[in-house]
């Protein structure tokens, strides 16, 4: 900027002016430098100049972009229009075929294997529903081809083939691919798995304390993986239930689903034991419900009228569980509900039993009795009842005629009719005649384990056969018990009876080692302590084995037998 | 209209019919031979023929090896195209020189001779054929100089199509051509919902129908011819190195492609319309009416492949010279050129007229007519009758009803419960046209083991392929040697398998010639590739090896994994049965005989 023209002042007020002149040079001077300090062109020209140059940036590639795709066009036009098209129209076939692979190809590998698993999961339930085993077969082995090592899925799919394969026959297949399962020492398998040989064992086992441990165990794992899992607590609970841990069984059986027959029943069992009426008929009333719906849709399955007819039982309602039974019965002419009427009678006998005597009691007792063996004349619990009622009861003479000659004329081919004559012709001391109903009972029927032990007894003694005497075949005895021994289970309470006779023929054979063994075997039985026979034959063998001491506690024994029931005769077996 | 590019530049086509062929300038430039007319043209074939006859045995050898390969009977097409390829290329070609390096040529025909002496040694036409194409390229470059190799290349390359690949290497590319179809087929079913499983090589649909891909698909055979059709096409038609591959590799995709759809086409058949498409009249009909799409695909290809690159003019030419001078091109193209009739030059300058070669190639005559004449030459198809009739006497009784075997302190008690023949396979089944099956059943373990005989085979044949083709993991395999009574060596095979349902299998396996003598199951690798050759030789002059041979197997599975010991009780088994089968089949086939 120019420096300002100052005039030259004259007079005497000349330095006033050129104060006031200086100071505005210096206010001058002062703005021009503020100006220049707070001058900011400089920064909007840099920034103006970047803004240019990302704008270029931003720019030419697409122009460059642009140019390219033109020069390509120009390019395609120009290979397009000397393209020769007898050779595209030729060449379609290729190109269709072409294109066909390329779309087939990208589906295969754009698609979620997960619609694949799931049309084969749908595939192969539908084949179950229509009971296409072998289109089910083929769904399983490729879902178990497409699920990978690890995917918890595939463990449903490898339960399914392996239950598959059972079904189909093929047992070693079946049992592979289950094993790992259901492999009772880890905590690797499915619980449907343990579920499936829990029960499996259970109904092909003996049930005894191994096999009942080895379900819980099962049932164990499976409730690790899935403790709310209804069919597994049910199961446990009923397990546990038949062990006798009625306090642990509880839990586990009120998580047991409502339509879990056999569970709810065992409730209400359990509660009844307890006492608590109210509290089982508060599982039973629901149940029954259930039953009755189902049994009446249902007409033909046994086990739904079966429970429903225990339920009533557990109610104490017997007319209607008979009701039921016999509608049952009607509907299909089934051995099964025979037997169950049979019990049903038996129980309701068993039942009145324990309340007071009455006149129309005592004769719906015998009603009861005489019912039970109608249904089922091979029922030998209601027989054993029905001679104890025969022996204990004297008031009603008339009708216990009348039942012994119902009896009687049931004997005929009823083996064990003529095991409970000969069991009571021996009880009156006519051992002839109760030999030949036994004869007649073992012939009639050689596997039943009580008559055949009756007969072998029978043989350790001698009978009579067409008018002669028959000596003892002790050889024949010993083959025919030990064949009852050997197939009886551990657990049957008529084991140690079993015992006895073996040790008995021992005794007569002199091979004294081996009818010791029995004999003690056979005193493990309740009420053996009373048992007067028994007391002597061991006290026989053990003076024969030289052991003085306990043949004289055997001794001493029988003298308090005697002691304490006088009618207690030698003699008695059985 | 298309016009066609000419396929050498132009100014080379047009020099040969502008240059004067005689003149003593041109022969002191050019070696030209004196002219081979004789007095009788039919003799100057002798030495030729002479030569041609030494290779004969073997070239008939090789006809019948390749014969016995389904996928190879497509030979004969290969024969014939060549000679049409190399008929058309010698048309109007003017006159024909001999090549100026006969020297050269001479040594390549030496050495065919001695590669011909030395496939008649070790018995391998293989060896023989590739030395008759390189003689038979020096007699090319001998008798027409280059002109003659350039016109005659594309049909001795074709030739090449029949020398199959040595050490079995087209039967494992098959397998995994076959796996490759497997696989997917697999994919394309799934895509159409066609419920399957696949286990190796088979195709399993509802309701549960195994198709083997060998059955359903013997397509794989086509793969071959396919590939030699569109080889056809790229030489007829002359075309570039790169639309050539492109178009083979097209052909490749074709036949998996063609392959896939024969297998899908006979699983929906199968599952949507209950009509069996993979045996009989129906099987042949698909298979060529698959052959003959695949045909026109590849043709369709070469044409889609014309439109993509050589329209009208070559892509490239387009930027080069531009569009102008391109019309005149084309103007130039429809000009064909004209070198006259071919004039051939004599035979007498090629390298068969070199007397040693005569005196080789007669020595190698008498050295293969001879080994033909005793039969050690396969130079006929074996004759499979002798081998049927006396296995067909092998009674279900001839192998014991009950025998115990003892190993590792154990004894197994073996019944046999089974006697099988099923029926006669396709001439091309990979487990042999015919089996006679025994099963045997010992208490100690699952399931019954499978005793059987299976037959015809040429050459090696090894099982285990064929159960990994049936779905079967390989675990281990071990072949293993041992020493015969009567002095042969024996070769016996042992594997263990798996399946992905935890089924566990035992193989053992052993394959004897028609004359009971223990043959290898396997094809050897290059290890002792020569000491190999020369005792094969042996055993050939001593008569005891024979290309047709049979296979005895003993194959056990169980669910649980086989145990060492119930190994060692299954190869005694599989012992003892073989010497009774053995005894019985050599009773039957000498009595035959």
């Amino acid at each position: 900027m120019k420096p300002r023209q100052r005039p030259r002042y004259r007079g005497w007020l000349a330095p006033v002016y050129r104060l006031r002149d200086s100071a505005l040079d210096m206010w001058d001077s002062l703005t021009r430098m503020s100006a220049r300090v707070f001058n900011f062109r400089w920064l909007s020209n840099t920034l103006s100049q970047w803004v240019q140059y990302l704008w270029w940036a931003v720019r030419y590639p697409f122009y460059v972009l642009s140019w390219l795709l033109g020069q390509l066009w120009s390019v395609m036009v120009a290979w397009w229009q000397i393209r020769n098209f007898r050779f595209l129209i030729q060449g379609l076939p290729a190109l269709i075929g072409i294109i066909f692979i390329v779309v087939v190809t990208a589906y295969t590998y754009l698609r979620a294997d997960d619609g694949l698993q799931e049309m084969y999961s749908r595939q192969a339930f539908d084949a179950r529903m229509r009971l296409d085993r072998s289109k089910a077969r083929l769904c399983y082995e490729r879902l178990m081809q497409l699920q990978y090592v690890g995917d918890p899925r595939r463990l449903e799919t490898q339960f399914a083939l392996g239950q598959l394969s059972d079904e189909l026959g093929q047992k070693h297949r079946a049992v592979s691919l289950l094993q790992e399962l259901a492999n009772p020492d880890n905590d690797e398998g499915l619980p449907d798995a343990h579920l499936a040989r829990a029960r499996a064992i259970f109904q092909n086992s003996r049930r005894q304390k191994e096999d009942l441990l080895l379900i819980e165990k099962h049932l164990r794992r499976a409730l690790k993986k899935q403790p709310d899992n209804q069919a597994v607590n049910g199961e446990l609970g009923k397990i546990m239930a038949m062990q006798g841990r009625v306090d642990e069984a509880l839990p586990f059986l009120l998580k047991s689903k409502n339509d879990d027959t056999d569970a709810r029943l065992t409730l209400a069992k359990i509660y009844k034991m307890q006492g608590n009426t109210q509290q089982a008929n508060m599982f039973l009333e629901p149940l029954i419900d259930y039953l009755k719906n189902h049994a009446s849709g249902e007409i033909d399955d046994v086990r739904y009228r079966s429970t429903l007819a225990n339920a009533y039982m557990h109610m104490d309602e017997f007319e209607n569980a008979i009701k039921v039974l016999e509608a049952g019965y009607n509907l299909k002419k089934s051995d099964f509900f025979k037997t169950y009427l049979s019990n049903c009678y038996m129980r309701w006998y068993i039942q009145q039993s324990a309340l007071p005597v009455t006149p129309e009691r005592e004769r719906l007792k015998l009603t009861c009795l005489i019912h039970s063996l109608e249904w089922d004349n091979t029922n030998v619990q209601s027989m054993n009842l029905f001679v104890k009622y025969m022996n204990n009861t004297g008031s009603d003479t008339n009708e216990r005629k009348e039942a012994h000659k119902l009896l009687m004329a049931l004997r005929g081919n009823n083996a064990y009719l003529h095991l409970w004559l000969g069991d009571t012709l021996i009880a009156e001391g006519k051992m002839e005649e109760a030999s030949k109903e036994w004869d007649m009972a073992f012939k009639l029927n050689p596997d039943s384990s009580i008559i055949a032990n009756n007969f072998a007894w029978m043989l350790t003694q001698g009978h009579t056969f067409q008018n002669s005497v028959v000596a003892p075949d002790l050889l024949k005895a010993e083959r025919i018990i030990t064949q009852v021994i050997n197939r009886t289970l551990p657990e049957d309470r008529n084991k140690p009876w079993f015992y006895g006779t073996r040790g008995t023929v021992y005794l007569k054979m002199g091979r004294f080692e081996e009818a010791r063994a029995d004999l003690v075997a056979a005193s493990q039985r309740p009420g053996a302590i009373n048992d007067y026979n028994l007391q002597k034959q061991l006290a026989e063998v053990h003076d024969r084995l030289k052991m003085p001491t306990v043949a004289d506690a055997h001794r001493k024994l029988m003298a308090e037998i005697i002691k304490r029931n006088s009618r207690t005769e030698p003699g008695e077996q059985q | 209209m298309s016009i066609e590019l000419p396929e050498t530049p132009l100014a080379e086509q047009v020099a040969p019919a502008t240059v004067p062929v005689t003149g003593p300038t041109q022969a002191a430039k050019q070696f030209i031979p004196p002219s081979p007319r004789t007095a009788n043209s039919w003799l100057q074939f002798i030495p030729l023929l002479i030569v041609f006859a030494a290779f004969l045995p073997l070239l008939v050898m090789h006809g019948v090896a390749l014969w016995a390969k389904p996928h190879y009977q497509f030979f004969p097409l290969v024969l014939l195209g060549s000679a049409v390829l190399g008929y058309f290329a010698c048309q109007r070609q003017g006159r024909l020189n001999p090549g100026r390096y006969q020297m050269a040529a001479l040594g390549f025909g030496f050495l065919s001779l001695l590669g011909l002496g030395a496939g008649a040694f070790v018995q391998s036409s293989l060896v023989a054929f590739g030395s008759f194409l390189v003689g038979s390229m020096a007699f090319i470059y001998s008798w027409g100089g280059w002109q003659l190799v350039k016109r005659w290349l594309p049909a001795w390359l074709f030739l090449w199509l029949i020398v199959p690949p040595p050490f079995n290497w087209d039967q494992e590319f098959i397998t995994w051509l076959k796996f490759v179809t497997a696989r997917w087929t697999g994919y394309v079913l799934d895509v159409f919902g066609i419920v399957h499983v696949m286990e190796g090589n088979v195709v399993i649909v509802p309701p549960y129908n195994q198709l083997l891909v060998e059955e359903a698909c013997s397509g794989i055979h086509s793969f071959f011819a396919i590939i030699t059709c569109a080889l056809f096409f790229v030489f007829w038609f002359g075309r570039p190195i790169a639309h050539a591959i492109l178009l083979i590799i097209g052909s490749i995709c074709w036949v998996l492609a063609a392959n896939c759809a024969r297998v899908v086409l006979i699983a929906v058949a199968q599952v949507r319309f209950n009509v069996d498409l993979a045996h009989g009249l129906r099987h042949d009909i698909l298979g060529f009416v698959i052959f003959l799409f695949l045909v026109l695909l590849t043709l369709s290809l070469d044409r889609l492949l014309c439109f993509v690159f050589n329209s009208t003019y070559s892509f490239m030419s387009l930027f080069k010279k531009g569009r102008m001078v391109l019309s005149k091109m084309m103007e130039s193209q429809k000009k064909k050129v004209d070198l006259g009739t071919t004039r051939w030059p004599g035979l007498s300058v090629t390298w068969v007229y070199a007397k040693p070669i005569l005196v080789l190639a007669l020595l190698l005559c008498v050295f293969n007519y001879g080994l033909a004449a005793l039969g050690v030459m396969e130079v006929m198809a074996p004759a499979e009758q002798p081998l049927f009739d006396a296995m067909a006497k092998v009674p279900e009784g001839a192998l014991p009803m009950r025998f115990a075997t003892q190993a590792a302190g154990a004894n197994f008690d073996w019944e046999r419960i089974s006697f099988e023949v099923p029926p006669e396979r396709e001439v091309d089944a990979k487990i042999g046209r015919f089996s006679r099956t025994w099963k045997y059943r010992t208490p100690s373990m699952d399931e019954p083991a499978i005793f059987s005989c299976d037959y015809p085979f040429v050459q090696a044949h090894d099982l285990t392929v064929c159960y990994v083709a049936n779905g079967w993991f390989l675990l281990s395999s071990n072949a293993t040697t041992g020493q015969l009574p009567n002095g042969d060596t024996d070769y016996v095979v042992e594997a263990t398998f798996r399946k992905p349902d935890g089924q566990h299998a035992f193989l053992i396996f052993s394959l004897s010639d028609v004359n009971g003598h223990p043959q290898t199951p396997r094809i050897g690798s290059l290890d002792n590739f020569w000491v190999n050759r020369i005792k094969r030789f042996q055993q050939v002059l001593a008569r005891k090896q024979t290309y047709l041979s049979y296979q005895i197997q003993a194959f056990a599975t169980s669910y649980g994994v086989i145990k060492t010991n119930e190994q060692e009780q299954i190869k005694q088994m599989f012992h003892v049965l073989r010497n009774r089968l053995t005894q019985a089949y050599l009773a039957a086939y000498q009595g035959g005989k």
